[in-house]
């Protein structure tokens, strides 16, 4: 029974790419971290059956023609879990007389290529295979740096002076891998119109309670109603201290409530919070 | 008759001349402040950068800031109450004071000498907000000055000089240029720290009575307790107004000594006094407190009884001393207060 569970877990190479490419859309959207990696037994090419012992229930091994490396798919897994399959492969060195090359891709960057995985993967078994042991083993670290990612940040506010020092600010804030796209506006009506806030990205918007045209509150009914409401991270800045109007803005949406005047070092530390949080999830 | 219509002539030529004379004034005035205005417009946007350099970063130079004319200078100081409007740190507030007694300390003298009064009080507010204190001097000197000024004036200078120096504002405050009332106490005392309050709590006795109500209050919302002392001093006052107040700030504090002091304000003919006992008692252990509160859940003022029963219910078994007042009272009154308080859950 057990080797029938096992078997599931066999594919054929062709659906590879498909697996792969669904799990690095995962990486991408919700940076979850997944694990290729790359088995080859030039002396032995029936590998797959200590391979799908070692396994654990959730890998999936692919199987490529005799010749090239199978490939093992660990979704959701990071190089230390990978280390464990390695671990046991090495244990049943002493029930096989052939060598194992392994080679080991963390993929952390959403911005990966299939062709790029697959290339860097032959290389590092063919380097693997090239060390002593029995069961040698190379990890490449190519794909662990994340990719660049676009936040959007909008500041509303009718002074200048301040959309101005906010921007400044938010500029200030550095977090790599991440780029800001600011833009100001001076009321909430442009805000609303414009086609700037209606996009995929993650967006913080920075807006001040009393604006001509349409007020904060309005700007914030409007984010809340969309679909994506959940992408848009909302600081509202007011001169209201009062609890009742915290309470009611909280209720309504707001992420983070600044009373005015507030200390420009602790705003930037929340906008840095933030921008952390929405990156690093 | 001819002469009496040209000398109307004449008057009207003369007064349609001084019309158009005092609308092209008029119009000339402002067109001088709309110029103004823009002007002022234009530096702030040509240098609101280099100000939030100077304010928030670390590489504008004071001297590349250096105002030059009037115009310059009114633009500054509308630049630096939108940053203290909006922004506020003490990196802020050095860089304003150090900037303005640089360079504005001409200008903010000459605002609060202004003969507007308009000007004066837009100066003595902007010297508060910014926290200009190198501005202390002058305006001290402004209150020793003989000429009168509004009592809103005064207030500004007095919470400016209290703001600014720890010991100088209680001259002010014992001897006001001008009357004031407990709410002009009140937001004065708001704005002083606790040794501030010390110095005044020390020399009550020579406070006018307002100021002394004041501090009484501002000592129990603030629960300074080392000052309980003088609370207990102000029992004894043959002032009626600074008992109940005393007594306020007693029950504010929470404190649970000294009962024999305030059960005697239980029996007390003014119903405020009992009104007050009966908040005390509400921090006070059961067995001390229920023999009093059961007296003044029977009081004559509704205030009273009510006060009693929120402060039973509070107690340790609260509800079970409410509810043997429900059942074993003979008092009507009593009773009804007392469902009322669990009518209340």
């Amino acid at each position: 029974m057990k080797t029938k569970i096992k078997e599931l877990n066999l594919l054929d190479a062709s659906v590879f790419q498909q697996l792969f490419h669904w799990q690095l859309a995962n990486t991408k959207r919700f940076r979850q971290v997944f694990t290729v990696v790359f088995v080859r037994s030039p002396e032995s090419p029936d590998i797959k059956q200590v391979l799908l012992e070692q396994m654990r229930n959730s890998d999936l091994l692919f199987s490529f023609p005799t010749g090239e490396p199978d490939i093992i798919l660990m979704a959701n897994t990071g190089e230390e879990e990978a280390d464990v399959f390695i671990d046991r492969l090495r244990k049943t060195e002493s029930n096989r007389s052939y060598r194992v090359g392994v080679s080991v891709i963390e993929i952390r960057n959403g911005d990966t290529t299939l062709e790029e995985v697959l290339q860097t993967g032959n290389d590092a078994v063919h380097r693997a295979l090239s060390l002593t042991g029995n069961t040698p083993y190379v990890k490449d670290r190519s794909f662990r740096q994340l990719e660049r990612q676009c936040v959007r940040v909008s500041i509303i506010d009718e002074d200048p002076v301040v959309t101005m020092v906010i921007r400044k600010l938010v500029e200030r804030v550095s977090i790599k891998q991440l780029d800001l796209d600011i833009r100001v506006f001076h009321d909430g009506q442009s805000f609303i119109e414009s086609d700037w806030y209606q996009s995929s990205h993650m967006h913080v918007v920075i807006v001040n309670d009393i604006l001509p045209r349409k007020n904060g509150l309005e700007v914030l009914y409007t984010l809340r109603t969309l679909p994506n409401t959940q992408k848009y991270h909302v600081f509202m800045m007011t001169k209201r201290k009062s609890e009742a109007e915290m309470i009611f803005a909280y209720e309504n949406g707001v992420d983070e409530y600044i009373t005015k005047p507030f200390n420009p070092n602790l705003f930037e530390s929340q906008i840095k919070k933030v921008l952390n949080r929405i990156y690093y999830g | 008759m001819d002469k009496f219509l040209v000398s109307l002539l004449v008057a009207i030529v003369v007064l349609l001349f001084i019309l158009f004379a005092m609308f092209f004034l008029l119009v000339f005035y402002r067109i001088r402040e709309v110029k103004n205005k823009m002007r002022i417009t234009r530096y702030i946007e040509e240098r609101q950068v280099d100000w939030y350099e100077y304010l928030l970063g670390d590489d504008m130079p004071i001297d590349s800031l250096k105002p030059n004319g009037q115009l310059e200078l009114e633009a500054i100081d509308e630049l630096f109450f939108r940053f203290s409007y909006h922004f506020s740190s003490d990196e802020i507030n050095d860089k304003v004071n150090a900037f303005a007694e640089h360079y504005m300390n001409d200008y903010y003298s000459k605002g609060l000498g202004h003969r507007s009064s308009g000007i004066r009080i837009n100066t003595l507010n902007k010297i508060n907000l910014f926290n200009l204190t190198f501005m202390l001097d002058k305006v001290s000197r402004q209150l020793q000055k003989k000429k009168s000024y509004s009592k809103t004036e005064y207030i500004l200078m007095y919470e400016i000089i209290s703001r600014f120096s720890k010991t100088e504002f209680m001259a002010h405050f014992i001897h006001p240029k001008v009357s004031l009332g407990e709410f002009d106490y009140k937001k004065l005392l708001m704005e002083l720290d606790e040794t501030q309050i010390s110095l005044l709590a020390e020399d009550f006795n020579e406070l006018p009575e307002v100021l002394q109500l004041a501090t009484i209050e501002i000592v129990g919302v603030r629960h300074y307790l080392e000052w309980l002392p003088l609370l207990h001093e102000c029992l004894d006052s043959s002032v009626q107004e600074l008992r109940i107040r005393a007594l306020k700030s007693i029950a504010e504090l929470e404190v649970a000594d000294a009962l024999e002091l305030y059960e005697g304000f239980s029996r007390s003919t003014v119903w405020e006094e009992r009104l007050m006992t009966a908040k005390i008692f509400r921090s006070v252990s059961s067995e001390k407190a229920l023999p009093v509160l059961n007296h003044l859940i029977k009081d004559s003022t509704y205030q009273v009884r009510a006060q009693a029963a929120k402060s039973m219910k509070s107690l340790k078994n609260g509800q079970q001393a409410l509810y043997s007042v429900i059942t074993t009272s003979s008092d009507e009154f009593a009773i009804d207060v007392a469902e009322e308080m669990f009518g209340k859950e």
